[in-house]
């Protein structure tokens, strides 16, 4: 099989392990085609990376993937240096800054994990790629393959699929529960004691510096979203992951155990907006599920709340502490440091507000100036007021 | 009126903001040496450079010293008095809104600029030599270049920017300045760019 039936096999069955999918697609139901993968950087800037599998040929049965052992779909196997050469060639003429590699299992999983390796320490060591990389650790991998991958690699990351054990039982059941929360552990522990150590000594290399991701399909099985951000909730505070990313179901497969439609990309964008209510915005997961254990679809978390919440507004702009600001629907973090950087030289009127590049679509329901709430009406006024209705009446009808 | 002139170097500008600083002289328009008007001009030569950088860090912080190199890097009609105009108003701790504004303005559009191009700049291989044409509206090929050569330091490269006829060649792991160039090379597509365009862009996946 030549390189370009391989890409084109391994490349489109990546496109299913797609994340994040709603911030670059305006419409919520189409998914992106093409398989650069774009990852935000800390500073803010898309990078764009080649996102492909090493191997589609997959031992496992798992009920919701594209690659299960089950399924007749054409195979295709990269060869180590086939897709070396493949990055160092994309990566030199500026088409991609990285690489996001992930793979089906082939084999055994401490072989799969050997090839993935081999790839990324001849691209940093051979090849001098100074590119990112995201490699996937595969679940049931051995301690010295997991601690390898994380000094190679920027950011590691063990897909945990389903919130619960009984469900990862249910439809993976090649995968053990163990074989995804011991390497996570590990990785998470390398992670801590090298930042604790660069801190003392400045050679010490971090563990997969930009930190640990991990990814959980949503629909699939009927857990609610209070069920799943609980969990993300536990992975960020024990496993102290970077980001956790939500993944709506996609029916691909026909099976028993799986629901026929897909689930709703909207369903995502929700949990990602709850998911940086919790972290971001000292929301906590009881007040985002006060009357129902998944999330309303119409209205975005913070405005769902900030309804049900008709007592705590108006919150006047010029008084509230940041932690009311953040409540505001409207007004994120970048607002609220605004305002307060703002309001100390004087006090802010709804003028001022505009002029700081204040959204007020959203916020003028809830906010105050000074005592007094956003009159809309008022400043539409036109300068010069003509009433008509006098005029009318005043015309005389002809007489016939 | 009074008219300064340098020899159009950042260098050189860098000498004249320290003059004008050491002087306190707001010029009103500033020319290069190759554009000298036929008016008295005041020709300012390069000085110690590492001292004053040293000096204007300083004086205004090594972010605002690499801010001025960006609005620099604009080429907008007499930028080089505007910037000291701005100088000024940093140094005396006033603040007005218009010009520092209109700064920010110039410094962000410029450093969209890097950004953009530092994403979107393809190279093509020919004869072994990656070779990419660009167009900016801003000066920004040494801020590129910079960018790649951290990027590419094993490879030999030239990012030619077509507007201001110049390029830079990265060999063995340095960079050099090339004025004056026409390159007249005809890219063809080879088998990376065939995988590049045909699979990876979308073509052929469903």
């Amino acid at each position: 099989m030549d390189i370009e039936r391989k890409l084109e096999i391994l490349s489109s069955y990546a496109k299913y392990d797609i994340s994040c999918v709603y911030s670059k697609s305006k419409n919520l139901k189409i998914r992106p085609k093409h398989f650069i993968y774009y990852s935000q950087s800390n500073t803010g800037k898309t990078i764009p990376l080649l996102k492909v599998l090493f191997s589609n040929a997959c031992i496992y049965d798992c009920a919701y993937c594209i690659n299960r052992k089950t399924n007749n779909v054409p195979r295709a196997t990269f060869t180590v240096d086939e897709l070396v050469n493949l990055t160092t060639n994309f990566y030199k003429r500026n088409y991609i800054k990285g690489l996001f590699l992930s793979s089906a299992i082939i084999k055994n999983p401490n072989f799969t994990m050997e090839q993935m390796l081999k790839v990324v320490k001849k691209l940093r060591i051979k090849e001098g790629f100074k590119g990112y990389i995201h490699l996937k650790i595969i679940p049931g991998t051995s301690e010295i393959l997991v601690k390898e991958a994380g000094f190679y690699a920027d950011r590691v990351s063990i897909n945990v699929e389903l919130p619960t054990k009984h469900s990862l039982l249910l439809l993976a059941p090649d995968k053990k529960p163990e074989s995804i929360q011991n390497p996570l552990i590990l990785s998470s522990k390398t992670y801590i004691e090298t930042i604790h150590e660069a801190k003392k000594y400045k050679s010490v290399k971090i563990y997969s510096p930009a930190g640990q991701t991990t990814q959980i399909i949503v629909g699939a099985t009927p857990e609610s979203d209070k069920n799943i951000l609980s969990f993300a909730n536990k992975l960020y505070n024990q496993y102290k992951l970077k980001r956790v990313y939500y993944s709506a179901y996609i029916a691909i497969n026909k099976d028993k155990r799986l629901p026929l439609k897909n689930e709703e990309i909207i369903r995502e964008k929700r949990l990602y907006q709850a998911d940086f209510l919790i972290r971001e915005y000292n929301f906590t997961l009881e007040e985002l599920f006060e009357k129902s254990k998944n999330l309303n679809l119409t209205l975005d978390p913070k405005t769902n709340w900030a309804v049900n919440h008709p007592d705590f507004f108006p919150i006047d702009i010029n008084k509230a502490s940041y932690d009311e600001l953040l409540r505001i629907p409207g007004i994120g973090i970048k607002s609220a440091n605004l305002i307060i950087k703002a309001r100390k030289s004087s006090s802010l009127s709804f003028e001022n507000l505009k002029k700081l590049g204040i959204n007020l679509k959203k916020a003028q329901y809830f906010i105050a100036c000074n005592g007094k709430k956003y009159d809309k009406n008022r400043e539409l006024t036109p300068l010069f007021l003509f009433d008509f209705t006098k005029e009318v009446n005043t015309v005389e009808t002809p007489s016939l | 009126m009074k008219l300064l002139a340098y020899d159009g170097s950042f260098s050189g500008f860098i000498s004249l903001i320290y003059f004008c600083i050491t002087k306190g002289i707001k010029p009103d328009y500033i020319f290069k040496f190759n554009n000298l008007p036929g008016l008295p001009v005041i020709k300012i030569k390069n000085l110690n450079i590492p001292l004053i950088t040293k000096y204007l860090t300083s004086k205004l912080g090594k972010d605002e010293l690499q801010n001025i190199y960006y609005a620099y890097l604009s080429e907008i009609e007499n930028i080089e008095s505007f910037i000291i105009s701005y100088i000024f108003y940093r140094i005396n701790n006033g603040y007005n809104s218009k010009i520092n504004m209109m700064f920010q303005k110039i410094v962000k559009n410029v450093l969209y600029e890097i950004s953009d191009l530092s994403t979107n700049l393809i190279f093509s291989k020919v004869n072994n030599i990656f070779f990419a044409k660009i167009k900016p509206y801003n000066n920004v090929i040494f801020p590129l270049s910079n960018y790649f050569s951290r990027k590419l330091p094993r490879e030999t490269w030239i990012i030619y920017d077509v507007m201001r006829s110049s390029a830079i060649l990265h060999l063995n792991r340095k960079n050099l300045m090339l004025n004056n160039v026409n390159f007249k090379i005809e890219t063809k597509s080879d088998s990376v760019t065939h995988l590049w365009e045909n699979i990876i862009r979308g073509k052929k996946i469903s």
